[in-house]
C-alpha cells in the first residue's frame, strides 16, 4: 500500500526531474510541489485524493508536430481519490485525468481522458478503467466529440503515470537519455505503478484464465465490485 | 608589453616569480597599507590582475590593530569601486594557504562572489602552467570587457554564432544586460559557462558525449577543431571549451544516431571507422563495461558515467541552461562525495539511493 506520504515523496521527485530534464514547466514543477506538501501533511493515511484542477493544468514545455509545428500538451486530473483499505477493490474511488493537445494558436487539436467509470445502478458502459479519446471535460467549452466510443480497456494512470507517457511520447530524447533509466526517476514511478498496477493486473491475470467471459468483458465496469 | 599584476600578501612575497609568465603577466607585490590607502593604490597602478592572500592579518607589519583585515574586505573595496569605473576593472584572484578554504570560501558564502578564481598556494608549483594560462586569460579577458564601454552582447563575447548558438535564455541575456562592470560578467561566464557543462564541454564532458576515454578524446582534438566546435570565446585561452551543440551536432552527424542513444564502444568504432583513429572506448566506473550508455562526466571522479548508475547532485543557483551534475555509484560506494573538497551532496531526490548503492553488489 502506498502512503500519502509515500506517494508526496514520489511525487515532488518526478516535478524535480521532470523541470530538470527541461520537460515541465516551472509553474507546473511548483504546482506538483504544492500538492505534494498537502499530500506529506497527511501522513501514513492509505486513502488520500490528489490532483490538477483543469483551469491550472499542468503545463510542458513546448513540443512539435510531425510537421514542426509548435504544440502544447496539457495535463489535468479533475479528481483522484485513492482508499486502499478494502483489498478486494481497486485502490481507485475516483479516477479522471486527461491530456490535452492544443496548437499554436492555443486550439483543441487531441484530447486523451482516462478515468473510472461511474459504477451505478446504470453503469456508462465501457471498461471500469478505460482510455478514451476526446472524452468530455466537465466545464469545458470546447465541443464535445460526436464519438465517445471506443473506450479502450486500459490500466489507471494517475498523475505522475501520465506525466511520463506525456515525456516518452513528445520528449523522447529527454525521456530517454535523462529519465527513462535514472535510478530516482525509476523508484519515484515505481511508486505509483505499484498503486495503479497491482491491483489491476491481478484481476487481469484472473480474467486472462476466466472461461466464463472474455478478457474484456471481465473487465467491465459492472464486472467490478 | 606584459600585463601587470599586484600580488598583496602579508607573508610570501616570493609568489611572484609562481604567479607571472615571462614577457606576458608580470607582478610586483605591494606591502600592507590600510585597506583604503592600498586600494587606491592599486586602482592607480592600473593592473590587469591583482592576487590577494585571504588572511591579511597574520603579519600586518606597520599596520594598527584596528586597521588588520582579510583579503576579502580589500576586494569588496575594489569591487565597488569597479562599478564606478567599469572601463578599469580588473581580475581579482585569492592566493591561499588556509586550510580550510572550502569553508570559508564556498559556493553559498558571500566572500565567494567577489573573486574570479581562488588558487592553493600549494598547487602553485606543481599546477604552474595550468594556473598561469589561467591568470593570463583573466587578464587578457578583463582587457576586452574594459574595452566595451559597458556594453556587453553575449554572441560577440562568447564569439558565438547567432545561427548555431541559442544564447536567448532570459538568465543569461538580463546578467549580461544588467553587468555595471566587468567583473559581473566575468563571475557569470565563470560561474554558469566555464565551469559548468551546459553550453560549453570541458574534456571530460566531451569525451563523455563520445563514448571515448579523455585521452582518446584528445585524438579527436584536432578534427573537432577543424569542424569549429572549438570555444573561441573570453577566457579560452585558460579553459579548453568546446560549444556542446557544434560538438552533439557534429557526433549525430558521424553517428547517425543520438550520441547518447549508443554504447561508448559502438561510438569509438564509429569514429575509428570514419576518421582512422584509435580511440579507446570509455567504461563504466560501475562494471568496467564498454557497452554503457555513457553520456555525461562525473562531478567527483571526472571520468564518463552512465544515468542508470548515477545520482543527481545537489547544485543550487545554477542558470537553467546548465546541465545538473551526477555522481557515479563507484564514487558514492567508496564515498568520495564525502571526501570531494567542497563535499558533494547528492539531491535529496535521490537521497533514498545513497544506501541502496553503497550495499549494492556490482552483478550488473
Amino acid at each position: 500500500m502506498i502512503t500519502a506520504k509515500e506517494a508526496a515523496t514520489a511525487l515532488r521527485n518526478v516535478a524535480d526531474k521532470l523541470a530538470h530534464a527541461g520537460i515541465l514547466m516551472a509553474e507546473g514543477q511548483g504546482y506538483l510541489y504544492e500538492e505534494a506538501g498537502r499530500l506529506s501533511k497527511k501522513g501514513n493515511v492509505i486513502d488520500w485524493d490528489m490532483g490538477v484542477p483543469k483551469d491550472r493544468p499542468l503545463r510542458f514545455k513546448a513540443a512539435h508536430d510531425k510537421n514542426g509545428e509548435k504544440i502544447s500538451v496539457y495535463l489535468s486530473a479533475e479528481g483522484i481519490r485513492v482508499n486502499q483499505s478494502d483489498h478486494s477493490s481497486s485502490p481507485f474511488e475516483a479516477l479522471d485525468a486527461a491530456i490535452v493537445v492544443k496548437d499554436k494558436s492555443e486550439k483543441v487539436i487531441a484530447r486523451w481522458h482516462i478515468d473510472r467509470a461511474n459504477v451505478s445502478d446504470e453503469a456508462q458502459p465501457g471498461p471500469l478503467f478505460h482510455l478514451q479519446f476526446g472524452g468530455h471535460l466537465p466545464g469545458s467549452t470546447d465541443p464535445d466529440p460526436v464519438l465517445k466510443v471506443p473506450r479502450w480497456c486500459h490500466p489507471p494512470l494517475e498523475i505522475a503515470l501520465l506525466c511520463e507517457v506525456v515525456a516518452a511520447n513528445f520528449f523522447h530524447n529527454e525521456w530517454d537519455e535523462k529519465l527513462r533509466r535514472d535510478a530516482g526517476w525509476c523508484k519515484a514511478i515505481h511508486t505509483f505503478q505499484r498503486l495503479c498496477f497491482d491491483h489491476y493486473f491481478a484481476k487481469m491475470r484472473s480474467a486472462v484464465v476466466s472461461r466464463d467471459s472474455t478478457a474484456l468483458g471481465f473487465m467491465w465496469a459492472d464486472e467490478w465490485s | 608589453m606584459a600585463f601587470l599584476g599586484l600580488l598583496i600578501d602579508d607573508q610570501d612575497k616570493h609568489l611572484t616569480a609562481s604567479l607571472r609568465t615571462k614577457e606576458v603577466l608580470d607582478f610586483e607585490w605591494l606591502p600592507l597599507q590600510p585597506v583604503t590607502k592600498l586600494a587606491v593604490e592599486i586602482v592607480k597602478k592600473s593592473p590587469a590582475i591583482v592576487a590577494l592572500d585571504y588572511r591579511l592579518d597574520e603579519a600586518p607589519e606597520g599596520l594598527e590593530a584596528e586597521d588588520v583585515y582579510k583579503g576579502s574586505a580589500l576586494a569588496q573595496h575594489l569591487r565597488d569601486g569597479a562599478i564606478g569605473e567599469p572601463s578599469s576593472d580588473f581580475p581579482i584572484v585569492l592566493v591561499s594557504t588556509e586550510e580550510k578554504l572550502e569553508k570559508l570560501y564556498a559556493p553559498d558564502k558571500t566572500a565567494h562572489d567577489l573573486f574570479d578564481r581562488v588558487y592553493r598556494k600549494e598547487v602553485l608549483t606543481s599546477e604552474r602552467d595550468r594556473i598561469r594560462a589561467e591568470l593570463v586569460a583573466l587578464a587578457s579577458g578583463y582587457a576586452d570587457l574594459n574595452g566595451r564601454n559597458g556594453k556587453f552582447d553575449p554572441y560577440d563575447i562568447l564569439r558565438a554564432e547567432q545561427e548555431t548558438e541559442e544564447l536567448g535564455f532570459q538568465d543569461l541575456t538580463l546578467a549580461f544586460e544588467r553587468a555595471d562592470a566587468p567583473h559581473l560578467i566575468s563571475k557569470y561566464i565563470l560561474k554558469n559557462i566555464i565551469d559548468r557543462p551546459g553550453l560549453l564541454f570541458d574534456s571530460c564532458d566531451a569525451a563523455a558525449r563520445l563514448g571515448v576515454t579523455v585521452e582518446s578524446f584528445n585524438e579527436l582534438i584536432p578534427t573537432i577543431d577543424e569542424a569549429g566546435v572549438a570555444y573561441r570565446g573570453l577566457f579560452s585561452d585558460g579553459w579548453q571549451r568546446w560549444w556542446s551543440d557544434r560538438l552533439l551536432d557534429w557526433a549525430e552527424t558521424r553517428f547517425d544516431a543520438r550520441p547518447a542513444s549508443l554504447g561508448a564502444n559502438k561510438r569509438s568504432a564509429v569514429l575509428n571507422a570514419a576518421i582512422g583513429t584509435k580511440t579507446e572506448p570509455a567504461r563504466s566506473t560501475w562494471n568496467d563495461s564498454d557497452e554503457e550508455l555513457i553520456s555525461f562526466a562525473c562531478c567527483c571522479c571526472h571520468k564518463g558515467s552512465e544515468v542508470r548508475h548515477s545520482l543527481s547532485v545537489f547544485a543550487p543557483n545554477c542558470a537553467k541552461f546548465t546541465i545538473r551534475p551526477r555522481i557515479c555509484w563507484d564514487c558514492i560506494q567508496n564515498d568520495r562525495h564525502e571526501n570531494h573538497e567542497p563535499k558533494i551532496i547528492v539531491d535529496e531526490t535521490d537521497a533514498e539511493l545513497v544506501e541502496y548503492v553503497q550495499s549494492k553488489d556490482r552483478d550488473e
